[in-house]
């Protein structure tokens, strides 16, 4: 294919050059020039015949004038002076002979001219022989005695035969008698006439001298013009360009097919050029009308791109302005686009970020399948809303909520994902700590609800448990008073005993409770023996246990050593709670106590209470721990209790560190778990603390104590417990009286009750602190509530204590304060 | 390709022309010897009239003091009227001015012919140190100076302003100086155009044979002829024979042309005194009688010769307003 364009290229130019240069070298077929040459040639011809016959015309007298000649003659100049002019140029060999010729035809002329001259003098001397003739015979007439008859007669017959043959001489062609003239012409000279005819005819004579020497001469001049023909030197010139023309033609014929076979080639060339061009014109056309539509579209599409680049222009502001990270990738997550936010949260330039994986920002604490939730998400066309826990390039971390959503064409294709992403890292920090705010004000809720609902189940079963004895405490007053038998009295007392006792186990149960819901006790570690606590508790409850018919069994492990540092009282409370329910709850078998370690290593001591009772069900197991909480109501018929038992074990247990677990089989029996984390102890130690103890009890010093309180049975009770010690105790029975009784007297420690007529107690404390700083107030308060407290110490009171008040705790508190002495 | 084209269609009308002139087409007028003036000439009418302006420029003489009209008078017959013209520096011509009126017939130009035409006539004076003394360099400097002329020719001639072409235009300006007079109108068949006399006169001119040689358009100027065919005139006339005097033996260098002078037209004849080549007869009955005496072999009595000069005097004619 290549190699034929090519030949045919190369044939192109070679046709092409070939006609260029036939056109340029070759002068055409000078047809034109021919002719005129030929036309010259013919009408030189035509001249020089014209010429002979003006010539021949001339001399027999047929032409008067001999203007004709050299108009022929001058045209014929012309005619020679064009050949040589204009056709010697191409053709050479025509020009010796137009030389020639113009050589011969100067010849022809001075001949003529010498015709010309030479006929006018004949012409002038025939014409004027009549005349001449006529002349002398009229002289002779005149005078026709001065001749001889004879003689005139000889010269008239003379004469007459000379004109006859002058005339007939002068004829042109005609010469035989021309030597007879001469002899004539002398013969008359020998006449000798009178003077004037002698005159007339010397005259006479010299013209037929004339004519008959110009007839000669003109008759010689005329030959030899007349053979100068220029025909054949016309004829030769016009066989030479018959030649040439022969060869031009060849030639032209030659150069024509020459051209023929060229246009030939090239026409071939125009066609196959003109079929391609076609082809490619319809191409183009069609290409135009796809541009031209193409164009316009273009054009609509400039000024649509415009104002979408105003657009994007704007967007792209908007989009670097943007308080939001904007992330561009491509289909395969290549970062393409960040704006200057996402640099900003990030770290990072845009330089690193773009041609990056998003990957980049991970900060690896995000699980991997949420990753790959994102992709499939976003990789089936659909928009992902999630959040990122991200890694700056300074490697601190921060939250970022994200909404990633392809960028679909017009063919439902992703093209790009595009990222919005916030930092939510202070969103969230303040989110948790709203959580955290709301929990705790969830909880507080929850606290506030539990509360109430405690309140009013625990005024409902205060008002029963409450009741409950109080009725019988109340009937069996009354009963009392009917004068009983004193065996009845002795049975109404013990009830009514019994009755108050569990009415002030209660009361104890309720403020033990509030202590500890009040965080008001501490533990106290102190070194006590284990067994021993163990045992004294069991022996304290053998009884009642005895009395359901059940035994009180004591373990202790082996090994096990004896002192621990710990809250022995509380322990104690804890085991009496414990032992107590599990007689409640049982009606045969036995109760063991059991005390190990809780594991090997561990110095956690474990203390079992396992009952063969009624067990609890698993669904209740939980929630005994609870407040007030029974099995059923119909349980607490049977075996009584203000159901405040558990609680107070579990947070005694609580307030210790430890913990409590119960496990029990309905029908078979219960284990509770008490795990204490106590120190092992030296046994010195514990008889320290033991021996401390007793000495306080036993020594009590002298003081003065006044005492407020309006109820007479309280300081009945107050009075009861000091009466053994060297306290002396002075009773008032209201705030004013006690001001009154402090400003008169020095008490060392005023007891305080705060709900006091007249004036209470925060009134008088607050009166006494105005006068005197170091007066001792310990407040006495059955405000046993939370934030009593610290409403009394806001009084001015040095110390709290709450009713009902126990005689130790009375002595103990009066001791603390009292004055060193 | 328009000039060509010209060319041709010229060259073709000369065809045609040359067809259109049959052997006999004007029987009578050539057993005529005196013919007319032809009534129309094919001239390029802006070459006669920058051959005019040319005619009468003294640029064309060395020292600006000559031009061809200072010899050849239009309104004197065409010629000076003295025997021999007067040149540059007061130089005295060799020989008398023909009249330039006509001459366009003459077969040849100058007394000896030695022109073949007025084309090459042209080019002689300007050139002759004794007439106007100048040389082409020196005529087309001069002429090259004149911004008019230069256009002038321009326009006329593919290549302007050259020695050929002053020469041609002056030529085709005295080709242009043609003077119909009453005889033409005679021989155009006007009886009333010549007088009685006149006519007799010409009977005479034609007896006497003067026609033998003054015939054709011209009434002469087409052929050379001796002067003193009956007779020495040379010897006659007794003045030394000048170089002049040898005529077209000068040209030739032929012996038979010793003596041999291009016979002048006779048309303004009576314009033209002095008469002869050398200028020497005055009047013009004493030129007639020498011509009658010499050319013809005759004598000639004073009353035809009278009638004769009254024919003369029909052949004076008048210039087209225009040339003049």
């Amino acid at each position: 294919m290549k190699t034929s364009r090519t030949f045919w290229m190369v044939l192109f130019v070679l046709a092409l050059g070939g006609l260029m240069s036939l056109l340029a070298f070759y002068e055409g077929l000078d047809r034109t020039h021919h002719e005129r040459f030929l036309t010259h040639l013919q009408r030189l011809e035509q001249l020089d015949t014209l010429l002979d016959r003006d010539i021949s015309l001339a001399r027999q007298g047929q032409l008067a004038h001999f203007d004709p000649f050299h108009q022929h003659l001058s045209e014929m100049s012309k005619e020679i002076q064009s050949l040589l002019i204009e056709h010697t140029q191409n053709r050479q060999w025509a020009k010796p002979q137009l030389l020639a010729l113009e050589k011969r035809q100067h010849q022809k002329e001075r001949l003529v001219q010498y015709f010309a001259s030479d006929l006018a003098v004949l012409r002038n001397s025939q014409a004027y022989l009549p005349t001449a003739i006529r002349r002398l015979a009229k002289e002779l007439s005149l005078k026709p005695d001065t001749w001889d008859k004879k003689d005139l007669n000889e010269f008239l017959t003379t004469l007459h035969t000379l004109l006859r043959a002058v005339t007939v001489s002068s004829r042109p062609g005609v010469t035989n008698q021309d030597h007879e003239i001469p002899l004539m012409v002398q013969r008359l000279r020998q006449f000798k006439p009178d003077h004037t005819s002698e005159s007339h005819l010397s005259h006479l004579l010299s013209h037929v001298e004339r004519v008959i020497q110009f007839k000669i001469r003109v008759e010689s001049i005329m030959t030899q013009a007349l053979a100068i023909q220029l025909v054949d030197s016309i004829t030769e010139l016009r066989h030479h360009e018959a030649l040439r023309f022969n060869r031009e033609l060849k030639r032209m014929n030659e150069f024509r097919r020459l051209l023929f076979v060229m246009s030939l080639i090239l026409m071939l060339f125009g066609l196959i050029t003109w079929v391609k061009l076609r082809q490619k014109a319809q191409l183009l056309t069609d290409k135009q009308q796809q541009l031209s539509s193409s164009l316009q579209k273009l054009k609509q599409e400039t000024s649509e791109r415009r104002l979408v680049m105003d657009k994007l222009r704007i967007l792209d502001w908007a989009m670097e302005q943007s308080p939001v990270s904007v992330i561009i990738t491509d289909r395969k997550g290549t970062i393409q686009y960040v704006n200057t936010r996402c640099c900003q949260s990030s770290g990072y330039t845009r330089e690193i970020l773009t041609g990056q994986s998003p990957g980049i920002l991970k900060s690896g604490d995000m699980e991997a399948s949420e990753y790959a939730h994102l992709w499939s998400t976003i990789t089936s066309g659909k928009e992902w809303f999630g959040e990122f826990h991200n890694r700056r390039q300074d490697g601190s971390l921060y939250w970022e909520a994200a909404s990633i959503s392809p960028i679909l064409d017009k063919k439902g294709k992703t093209t790009h994902f595009v990222a919005v992403k916030e930092d939510i890292t202070q969103k969230k920090e303040i989110e948790k700590e709203r959580e955290q705010e709301r929990k705790a004000l969830k909880q507080a809720k929850e606290a506030a609800e539990a509360a109430n609902r405690a309140k009013s189940s625990f005024l409902a079963m205060m008002s029963h448990e409450i009741r409950t004895p109080m009725n019988a405490i109340l009937g069996m007053t009354e009963l009392l008073q009917e004068h009983p038998t004193k065996e009845e009295r002795k049975a109404y007392l013990a009830v009514q005993k019994r009755a108050g006792t569990a009415l002030l186990t209660l009361i104890d149960d309720i403020l033990e409770l509030l202590r500890l819901d009040a965080g008001i006790e501490k533990s106290n570690a102190a070194p006590f023996d284990l067994p021993m606590l163990c045992h004294a508790v069991a022996s304290l409850l053998d009884r009642a246990a005895i009395e359901k018919g059940l035994t009180i069994q004591v373990k202790i492990a082996d090994q096990l050593p004896t002192i621990w540092l710990g809250d022995e009282r509380r322990i104690r409370q804890v085991l009496i709670n414990l032992i107590g329910n599990a007689i409640k709850f049982t009606n045969q078998g036995l109760i063991r106590i059991e005390t190990a370690f809780c594991d090997k290593n561990s110095e956690q001591i474990c203390i079992f209470v396992t009952d063969t009772g009624i067990g609890i069900p698993p669904e209740h197991v939980e929630r005994i721990f609870g407040l007030f909480y029974q099995v059923d109501s119909s349980d607490t018929r049977e075996y009584g209790g203000s159901g405040l038992g558990l609680t107070i074990t579990h947070k005694l247990t609580t307030l210790m560190g430890g913990t409590i677990t119960c496990k029990s089989i309905v029908g078979k029996g219960t284990t509770f778990t008490l795990r204490l984390p106590l120190i092992p102890s030296s046994p010195k130690e514990a008889k320290k603390t033991a021996k401390k103890q007793v000495k306080h009890k036993i020594e009590t010093p002298a003081m003065q104590v006044l005492l407020a309180e309006d109820s007479p049975d309280n300081a009945m009770l107050v009075r009861s417990y000091l009466k053994k010690t060297r306290i002396h105790l002075t009773v008032v029975e209201d705030g004013a009286q006690a001001l009154e009784k402090v400003r008169s007297n020095h008490f060392d420690i005023i007891l305080m009750d705060m709900q006091m007529p007249v004036m209470d107690g925060y009134e008088a404390t607050r009166k006494i602190r105005q006068e005197s700083q170091q007066q001792i107030i310990l407040a006495l308060t059955a405000h046993a509530m939370e934030g009593d407290r610290e409403k009394c110490l806001a009084a001015g009171c040095s110390g709290y204590l709450t009713k009902p008040i126990k005689k130790q705790t009375l002595i103990k508190a009066l001791l603390e304060h009292a004055p060193v002495s | 390709m328009n000039m060509s084209l010209f060319f041709l269609l010229l060259l073709f009308s000369t065809q045609v022309m040359g067809q259109e002139n049959p052997m006999f087409a004007d029987h009578e007028s050539i057993r005529n010897p005196l013919q007319a003036l032809p009534q129309q000439l094919q001239l390029n009418t802006q070459k006669v009239k920058l051959g005019h302006t040319l005619f009468h420029d003294p640029r064309l003489s060395k020292d600006n003091s000559l031009s061809c009209a200072s010899c050849h008078n239009l309104e004197q017959g065409g010629m000076d009227l003295a025997a021999t013209s007067t040149g540059i520096d007061n130089q005295v011509g060799s020989i008398n001015a023909p009249t330039v009126l006509n001459s366009g017939f003459n077969f040849k130009q100058f007394w000896d012919g030695r022109a073949a035409n007025l084309f090459e006539q042209a080019a002689g004076p300007i050139q002759s140190p004794k007439e106007m003394g100048s040389n082409w360099t020196q005529v087309i400097t001069k002429l090259n100076q004149d911004a008019v002329m230069v256009e002038a020719f321009q326009t006329l001639y593919k290549d302007g302003l050259t020695a050929a072409n002053i020469q041609d235009a002056i030529a085709e300006f005295e080709r242009a100086l043609i003077t119909p007079s009453p005889f033409d109108d005679h021989l155009r068949g006007d009886d009333k155009a010549l007088t009685n006399r006149q006519k007799q006169g010409l009977r005479l001119f034609l007896a006497y044979g003067c026609s033998s040689c003054h015939q054709g358009v011209n009434l002469g100027g087409n052929m050379f002829q001796n002067m003193g065919l009956y007779g020495n005139y040379f010897a006659d006339r007794g003045k030394k024979i000048s170089k002049a005097d040898l005529g077209r033996y000068n040209v030739t260098g032929r012996l038979r042309d010793r003596h041999r002078f291009k016979v002048p037209g006779l048309r303004n004849v009576a314009l033209t005194p002095p008469y002869f080549h050398d200028g020497s007869v005055k009047s013009l009955d004493e030129a007639i009688r020498i011509m009658v005496h010499y050319q013809l072999g005759r004598e000639i009595i004073k009353p035809e010769i009278d009638l004769i000069i009254d024919f003369f005097k029909a052949l004076t004619g008048q210039l087209d307003g225009a040339i003049q």
